[in-house]
């Protein structure tokens, strides 16, 4: 576990909460250190105030196994991506995530809280997005208790509940589409600058006081059942809040929203007054959310070119028609074109082009790469290990080139350059469709394809220029590939194996397995059972049988191959099955009638191409 | 071993099995009978009426060159059995079994050893077993007859796989069962609902013949010795 001492950024953050400023207000009144003072206004003794930084999942697995192990006054930092955990809160405890939009947390036990704050003194729980809660957080007996810039979203019972006499601090949040979004004791719980979107019922207190809504101030509200277009608290807003997106999740806010800049706080991300919702207010993170995979094309131009397009981020901050952020692109040369985890990416190589990476793109969302080198060192030969003669096939394997991007093989009887096959990137491969008995020579080259991989960042606008993460990376094959020269040749000859017992396979009607999908399916059955009854039992169908056995194992491994017959080839075969299925279970009027049948259905389409070739001499 | 030799087997003990039988049958617990030895035993509880056996052991299979190409003789085989007591002298069941070996083939044509083969044997088998003497008592030995076939699948490496039955055969066995645990409650008993665990040993000939690609057959069956736990057990009345 790495303990990290805290910064003077996590002073101040810690400073930013209620609890904190009351440990400071204690300090500056009794004249004790600040340390001090904040751990008698949480509660705890003076050895605990050396602050750490438990990260999840990098020092421990689950979020509660880093709050289970913090001391007071450390914060667990959780990473982005999505927990399932039900998380029991401690005191002096903070637990935040990296970014709101990206740190996803659903009940591991959807029965009990998703979170639970029960008998704690200072603590602050930020920075996530909730999903799939009864109950999002419960609060019981705590104060001192920060739950700030989380996303409530869709909650079947209540997203956040607090009993009387807690003391809580609900700023910069998101309820949207809760059954009930908060549910608060008493006016302990102070609801400022949140959004609340779609919610059933939006603010609830169970105490009956004067002032139901004391405590309620700058929020927006948008389409709540319960308040019929209205709002509630002192500065409310009433307004579509414009979100980007809330099905990505991303709750950042459009330009135009009437949340923006609504007080009375001010926001750490542009130092302007408070955004509501996530991205306002001081415990807001910083990053714009990442831009979708880049779209690359290559230019044709020589020296080759890549075109990169990607979709905008449209938080104000970024797509803003007075003061627009910006976007990065980052590129590297190399990487395949599967290579699409964004932890193998760095997205700070140089590469090959003519600008060094990464490069400003400015405020569009699009930008081109170009004189990029499009030439590749050949790689060097594979050592070819083994050479194996199967029925109709010989299986190779050899041993993997570095930086090889795929692998030819060749092979032939007099030489071997007589075929080649791409092999892709794999080092082992079977060459079929050869004759058994007859000796092939085989070697293997290494190609080399060049390539660039690209992501892309959104920054915002203000001076500290904050930056996303890198958009998914896209990777894109330009040029000719470089090859190496051959491996060493190997021999070896195909041969058809026989088994001991040599045993004849039963497993049926090749062709109708291949397209009917299974030896189990009833069709390939019943054509099976006709066969065993009606064919093996007498010298004519034995001899059908032997050829059919002969003749149909290609047709099927075709067929395989091409599963786009299928469905003819079960069309041709499904007379024969109804036949079957007659022959085996019906009675014999049963198969007198179906041959009636068929008969009848042979004369009417007689009589019906007879009837056009007349109607046409007419 | 011939199917017309197989017959007379079966016959053969199934007349040796019958007469042991209804001779232990006579005297066996819960039949009704006026003799005093059969009063004594009418209140004893009858043997459970079912049971199930998990059993493992060698199976030797009756092929000449098995052990050229498998390298022993010996493949495991492991199976599952279920079995109901119509009488306390017989029981009819059904007995399904696994093996499974490794082993090498041969080039089309040649007598040279060649890729790798997978063998899979599934023989199953509806038997009826005969007890050889009172089976409340606590080693049983028994008589076993049956009808057999087997599941064969032969994996080649880089090959389509083959895979068949053989025809229904005859099998035959002979075991010991010891108990070693039961449920003493005579109150339970009174209510029907009892058990008894045995260990046994039983060694077990089968046959199935199965069809070569040449047009041949070769019996998939041999000889398995077999070891395993037997649990009989008493639903209760009407279970």
């Amino acid at each position: 576990m790495a303990r990290s001492v805290a910064t003077p950024g996590n002073v101040g953050a810690a400073l930013a909460s209620p609890a904190r400023w009351l440990g400071h207000a204690l300090s500056l009144a009794a004249g004790l250190p600040l340390v001090e003072a904040l751990s008698l206004a949480a509660g705890h003794p003076f050895a605990d105030a050396q602050a750490a930084t438990l990260a999840v999942p990098t020092d421990f697995r689950t979020i509660q196994a880093a709050i289970d192990a913090a001391n007071s006054n450390d914060v667990v930092l959780v990473e982005p991506g999505s927990y399932r955990e039900n998380l029991s809160l401690k005191s002096g405890v903070d637990v935040v995530g990296r970014e709101t939009a990206r740190t996803m947390l659903a009940p591991d036990d959807d029965m009990q809280p998703t979170v639970t704050i029960a008998n704690v003194a200072g603590a602050r729980f930020s920075n996530f997005t909730l999903l799939d809660a009864s109950v999002g957080v419960s609060v019981a007996a705590s104060t001192g208790i920060d739950v700030a810039n989380v996303v409530f979203d869709g909650a079947s019972d209540r997203a956040f509940v607090a009993a009387a006499l807690s003391a809580v601090s609900l700023a910069h949040d998101v309820f949207f589409q809760n059954n009930s979004a908060v549910v608060r004791g008493d006016a302990g719980v102070e609801v400022v600058n949140n959004i609340f979107v779609g919610n059933t019922t939006t603010i609830t207190t169970t105490l009956a006081l004067v002032d139901p809504l004391e405590n309620v101030r700058a929020n927006c509200f948008f389409a709540n059942r319960d308040l019929a277009g209205a709002g509630a608290g002192a500065g409310a807003v009433v307004g579509d809040p414009l979100f980007v997106d809330a099905s990505a999740p991303d709750f950042h806010l459009l330009e135009g929203s009437p949340c923006i800049d609504i007080g009375p706080d001010l926001d750490i991300v542009d130092e302007t007054v408070a955004d509501a919702g996530v991205y306002g207010g001081q415990f807001s993170d910083l990053a714009p959310f990442p831009v979708a995979q880049p779209q690359l094309a290559a230019t044709g131009a020589v020296p080759p070119g890549i075109s990169i397009s990607w979709a905008p981020n449209l938080d104000y901050r970024v797509t803003n028609s007075v003061n627009p952020g910006s976007y990065r692109v980052y590129y590297k040369m190399g990487g395949a074109p599967t290579d699409n985890v964004p932890s193998a990416y760095d997205g700070r190589d140089a590469g090959g082009g003519t600008l060094p990476s990464p490069v400003e793109a400015g405020a569009a969302t699009s930008f081109t790469l170009e004189g990029l080198t499009a030439e590749s060192q050949p790689p060097v030969a594979p050592v070819l290990r083994e050479a194996t003669g199967r029925d109709q096939a010989v299986g190779l394997t050899w041993d993997a080139v570095e930086g090889a991007t795929g692998y030819r093989v060749y092979f032939g009887t007099n030489a071997v350059t007589e075929n080649r096959v791409e092999a892709g990137n794999v080092t082992s491969f079977a060459v079929t469709g050869l004759a058994n008995g007859t000796p092939y020579r085989f070697a293997v080259s290494a190609v080399v394809q060049p390539s660039y991989t690209i992501a892309v960042t959104a920054l915002d606008y203000t001076p500290d220029r904050h930056e996303s993460a890198l958009s998914m990376p896209a990777t894109l094959a330009i040029g000719e590939p470089a090859e190496g020269p051959l491996s060493q040749e190997l021999m070896a000859t195909p041969e058809h194996i026989i088994p001991y017992p040599d045993l004849r396979d039963e497993s049926g009607c090749f062709i109708a397995t291949a397209a009917f999908g299974a030896e189990w399916k009833p069709e390939v059955l019943a054509l099976r059972d006709f066969r065993d009854r009606y064919l093996l039992t007498n010298t004519p169908g034995r001899w059908l049988v032997g050829r059919y056995y002969a003749l149909s194992p290609p047709a099927a491994r075709y067929l395989d191959a091409h599963a786009a017959l299928k469905p003819l080839v079960r069309a041709a075969l499904w007379p024969l099955v109804i036949v079957a299925l007659i022959a085996l279970d019906g009675s014999r009027p049963a198969l007198a009638v179906a041959l009636l049948l068929g008969v009848a259905a042979v004369v009417l389409r007689r009589r019906v191409r007879r009837l056009a070739r007349e109607t046409g001499g007419v | 071993m011939t199917r017309a030799r197989e017959l007379a087997v079966v016959a053969g003990t199934l007349c040796l099995g019958s007469g042991v039988a209804l001779g232990d049958g006579s005297s066996a617990p819960g039949a009704t009978s006026a003799s005093p030895e059969t009063d004594r035993s009418a209140t004893r509880p009858e043997s459970p009426r079912w049971m199930y056996q998990i059993e493992g052991g060698v199976f030797e299979p009756d092929l000449d060159q098995y052990a050229m190409f498998y390298g022993s003789r010996h493949a495991t085989l492991y199976g599952i059995a279920f079995g109901y007591r119509l009488r306390d002298w017989i029981e009819l069941g059904g007995d399904v079994g696994r093996m499974s070996d490794r082993g090498t083939g041969t080039i089309e044509g040649k007598s040279t050893a060649a890729g790798e083969v997978e063998y899979e044997l599934t023989p199953v088998q509806l038997f009826a077993t005969f007890t050889l003497d009172r089976p409340d008592r606590a080693i049983v030995p028994y008589l076993r007859l049956g009808l057999a076939t087997a599941f064969y699948d032969e994996t080649i490496e880089l090959q389509p796989s083959r895979n068949g039955r053989g025809d229904v055969g005859a099998a035959v066995g002979i075991g010991m069962r010891w108990r070693f645990a039961e449920n003493g409650s005579r109150e339970r008993r009174r209510d029907g609902v009892f058990w008894r665990s045995y260990v046994f040993v039983e060694a077990q000939r089968f046959s199935s013949d199965a069809e070569t690609s040449d047009g041949g057959t070769v019996d998939l069956g041999g000889t398995a010795y077999l070891t395993g736990i037997r649990v009989e057990f008493e639903l209760g009345p009407g279970g």
